[in-house]
């Protein structure tokens, strides 16, 4: 058990910069989840904790020790494979024992270890087969199965379900979750799927181009985020930006774009620094979105031209003023594609954004 | 009817190939007066022409000698040649790429170039008549490591990985986690090192004067050169051979598949 | 990281030294070799252009390039006609095709010097086999090896019998390549199975043929087991090849100088065939 903590961290590779200014404490038995798109070096991150890449400056540690430039074996971490990395040749009991027999690990000691994690994780079944005659969820169970005997100071998920069907996926979510809450160990979970980032995670890191843009409790990110970049990658479907310019009117304030006049009428509104007239980027998340019985004050009049029923959810693709917008409302009666309807909105959940990504919100959320 | 007019003439191929080694076979037992009969049946079989053979010169330490130098250099280009390619796949260090180069250079210049040179080169190392000559020279190969090289490069990187967070160093990675992984490569390897350093001639007749350490093709060479074209000289000769050739036939009856896939996949030849 | 160096250097150390010494050295030294006379006893000379004007001279290294030449004139097209014929009768379902594969496949993995034995007792003009086999069909004894006309075609005879097997291979591996839907759409225009042969399957064997005409003709010019077993070089120096006549300044006259300079204008010459070959072969792809 022990906490992690990342100071300046930098990693070049060649003349490419793949991680920049890289700071995180994650405490003792917190899960924290690493998010981005591809190449925004959150692996690199991952693997430079591992020893897997070396770190071009900065330092990590793990509990009290600096393992900057240790080899693998000495940081006594654990981590689990996007392919699970099983080694083809052994049974999935060898694969779990390899580990601890190479360390010299006495045999009872060893035997106790693998009922343990075969009881937690349900392995009996398939123990005693070969990765190629395991399903890839009973091999991922065996790869979690190896990283747990281990009993390391720290965990780390390199995108251990992006191989899994989707139902597959929920499942182990869950199971990594139970299992990682039950050894109560450190874990480090690196995955591009913002679902896994919200229901996993204790934290989010949200990284875009080798920085971090956000830290924080899934929930807080995902309802103020500090930025465009975050505001866009959090939450499916993406949240609706619509560029323009706030102007002060008599009663308020009015976000102005195009013909489209939205009357700020919530408490959430833009930080007081920001004067009339001046350039913002309007964010509303689609499940704010609702329709409205009748146009009316406040209201977005558009034209529906698709609706997807998903079920309890439909999304509503709306045109307003050439831009497409998308409302998450709950299904019902919609209107029928190409017909008008009115959009209302939730004013006490818009976000705000400088042109430069930041968020403008000004009521302690950001 | 034409399909079995086309297994005739199918059948009468096939005995190309085969009816020379039967007969080759076939006569080693015969007496001088039968050699020159096509039959494969002997009136009266005899041993004479393997005692005559093994009377005259040092077969069996021939191929002691056979043993020992197609063995070593078998082993030492599977053993240092996939721990290069393991280098030169997967890890990083400063001169990789040069090496890469060089590898792929080398096999582009033809044998026959650095033969000469190569045969001054034993001589001033005063390595003539020694094993050292049979065996060093041929220690590495360049084929063999690419091959090998491309085949670890596909082994995923993850196991990598997994294996050095498990504590492995990198020699335990290539003997316990790529070879599990690369038996096709190293059986195919192993198959064309064994067979060209097996029936080599040409560098052995270079570099070995002393009968006692002469490799089997050599000393069969220098054998059927020596002695006349007679019936009996004939038979002695051929009987030598088998010497040679049985251990082959046995092999490539079992693993005949292998033998026709790894020298046909790399373009190498016995 | 500093540890995946140090791992690698360490590994590739070996074959690093090994290269040094046993692959570039030679290739430079090669070079050094053709302006020395040295007999390997005494200290080197320098002997300047001597080797090379030599060689311009030597009748019989000119010998020896033009009986490769009459090698491969037999040899290539033997190779190439017999390869392909085994190869299209393999391709097919047959019963026990392994074994017709691996019949054919069988000199290829005996030793030159057994096949070589092996075929001076074929080709012995009183007790051997193709001279009694002739002897039944009332065919007069051939001197396969004595008459100078017919010596050096009889050992292209024989390298063909012993690599053919391996051409035969990479040739069904290119007819099981070929898809099945070319042959269909030809055979819907009418052609016969001759036509449908040589417009289509002869034209996809471009690759294979181009590899079996660049490995026989490197074969073709590193001759050497077998006019040193079966001729010595003879009939009237007829089979005397380039790299037997190397062999020869080398061990025999330790001619260590002139020897790498033989090697050297065989592997230039080797070289310059090969890239001819690819322009013609390539050329009449695009014909």
């Amino acid at each position: 058990m022990a906490n992690v903590s990342f100071e300046h961290v930098r990693k070049d590779f060649g003349t490419a910069t793949v991680v920049q200014d890289f700071d995180l404490q994650v405490s003792d038995g917190e899960l924290v989840v690493l998010v981005g798109g591809s190449g925004c070096g959150k692996s690199t991150i991952l693997r430079m904790l591992a020893g897997l890449e070396s770190v071009t400056s900065g330092t990590v540690r793990i509990g009290e020790r600096e393992v900057t430039h240790l080899p693998p074996r000495e940081r006594d971490v654990a981590m689990v494979f996007q392919d699970y990395a099983l080694y083809p040749h052994l049974t999935g009991r060898q694969n779990i024992s390899l580990g601890l027999r190479l360390r010299k690990v006495p045999k009872a000691e060893i035997d106790r270890r693998e009922l343990w994690a075969a009881d937690i994780l349900e392995l009996d079944p398939f123990l005693d087969r070969k990765p190629k005659h395991m399903s890839g969820g009973q091999r991922q169970r065996i790869a979690m199965g190896r990283a747990m005997v281990r009993e390391p100071a720290v965990f780390l998920f390199d995108e251990p379900l992006s191989n899994l069907d989707a139902h597959l996926r929920g499942q182990m979510r869950h199971e990594i979750a139970r299992m990682q809450r039950r050894v109560g160990t450190t874990a480090l979970y690196v995955t591009h799927d913002q679902m896994e980032a919200m229901t996993l995670g204790d934290r989010l890191v949200v990284l875009d181009g080798g920085r971090i843009q956000q830290v924080g409790r899934p929930i807080d990110v995902y309802g103020a985020p500090a930025n465009k970049f975050v505001a866009g990658f959090i939450g499916t479907p993406s949240m609706n930006f619509l560029d323009g310019r706030l102007e002060r009117e008599r009663d308020g304030l009015v976000f102005v774009c195009d013909t489209l006049r939205i009357p700020l009428l919530g408490e959430r509104r833009p930080d007081p620094t920001v004067h009339s007239g001046e350039a913002v980027t309007l964010g509303i998340r689609p499940e704010d979105l609702a329709l409205a019985g009748a146009a009316g004050m406040g209201t977005i009049p558009g034209n529906l031209f698709l609706a997807e029923v998903l079920g309890a959810t439909t999304h509503l693709y709306v045109e307003v003023g050439g831009r497409r917008l998308i409302a998450a409302v709950p299904s019902g009666p919609a209107p029928p594609p190409g017909g008008v309807v009115s959009l209302s909105i939730d004013h006490s959940r818009l976000h705000f954004f400088a042109p430069d990504g930041s968020s403008l919100l000004h009521d302690g959320h950001a | 009817m034409r399909r079995a007019a086309f297994y005739v003439v199918l059948a009468v191929a096939a005995a190309t190939f085969l009816y020379p080694f039967l007969w080759m076979a076939a006569t080693t037992f015969k007496s001088p007066a039968e050699v020159g009969a096509l039959s494969l049946l002997p009136d009266q079989p005899t041993l004479d022409n393997y005692r005559l053979m093994w009377a005259r010169a040092p077969f069996g330490r021939a191929l002691l000698n056979s043993m020992l130098v197609a063995t070593s250099v078998t082993l030492s280009v599977l053993v240092f040649g996939s721990a290069a390619a393991y280098s030169l796949a997967r890890l990083r260090f400063p001169g990789r790429g040069i090496l890469n180069a060089v590898t792929v250079a080398v096999l582009l210049v033809p044998a026959q170039l650095t033969l000469i040179p190569m045969y001054t080169l034993i001589v001033q190392l005063g390595w003539v008549d020694s094993y050292a000559a049979l065996i060093v020279p041929f220690a590495f190969n360049a084929t063999a490591i690419l091959i090998l090289r491309q085949f670890f490069l596909q082994v995923p990187r993850s196991l990598i990985d997994s294996a050095r967070l498990d504590g492995m160093g990198e020699l335990r990675i290539l003997f316990t986690v790529f070879w599990p992984l690369s038996k096709a490569p190293l059986a195919m390897v192993g198959i064309i090192t064994f067979m060209g350093a097996w029936n080599e001639v040409l560098w052995p007749l270079l570099v070995v004067r002393d009968e006692q350490l002469m490799t089997l093709p050599q000393l069969l060479t220098v054998f059927s050169l020596g002695g006349g074209a007679g019936p009996r000289q004939l038979a002695t000769k051929l009987a030598a051979a088998m010497v040679l050739v049985v251990p082959v036939v046995v092999a490539y009856t079992f693993l005949q598949r292998y033998f026709i896939e790894s020298m046909a996949s790399t373009g190498i030849k016995g | 990281m500093h540890a995946e160096a140090r791992s690698g250097l360490f590994l590739t150390a070996p074959y690093a030294v090994f290269l040094l010494l046993f692959s570039l050295f030679p290739i430079g030294f090669s070079v050094v070799l053709v302006v020395l006379k040295w007999d390997l006893v005494t200290a080197p000379s320098f002997a300047g252009l001597d080797n090379v004007q030599h060689l311009m001279a030597d009748a019989r290294f000119w010998q020896a390039l033009v009986n490769t030449l009459v090698f491969l004139a037999v040899h290539l097209p033997l190779q190439i006609i017999v390869a392909l014929t085994l190869a299209w009768a393999l391709d097919r379902p047959l019963l026990l095709r392994a074994f017709w594969r691996a019949a054919f496949f069988l000199p290829v993995v005996i030793s030159g010097a057994v096949v070589t034995i092996l075929w001076s007792a074929l080709y012995a003009t009183d007790v051997g086999l193709i001279n009694g086999l002739l002897a039944r069909l009332d065919l007069g004894p051939v001197p396969w090896l004595t008459d100078p006309a017919i010596a050096m075609p009889a050992i292209a005879i024989m390298a063909t019998w012993k690599n053919v097997g391996f051409y035969v291979v990479i040739y069904l591996a290119g007819l099981q390549s070929v898809p099945r839907s070319c042959h269909e759409a030809i055979e819907l225009e009418g052609a016969t199975a001759w036509q449908s042969f040589l417009h289509v399957t002869l034209p996809l064997l471009k690759p294979q043929t181009l590899l079996v005409v660049t490995l026989s003709t490197i074969n073709g010019f590193q001759l050497f087991i077998e006019p040193y077993v079966l001729t010595g070089g003879g009939p009237l120096r007829r089979t005397l090849s380039v790299v037997l006549y190397m062999y020869r300044n080398a061990f025999s006259y330790q001619k260590m100088g002139y020897a790498a300079t033989l090697g050297l204008a065989l592997a230039l010459i080797i070289a310059a065939v090969l890239v001819v070959q690819r322009r013609v072969i390539g050329s009449a792809e695009e014909s």
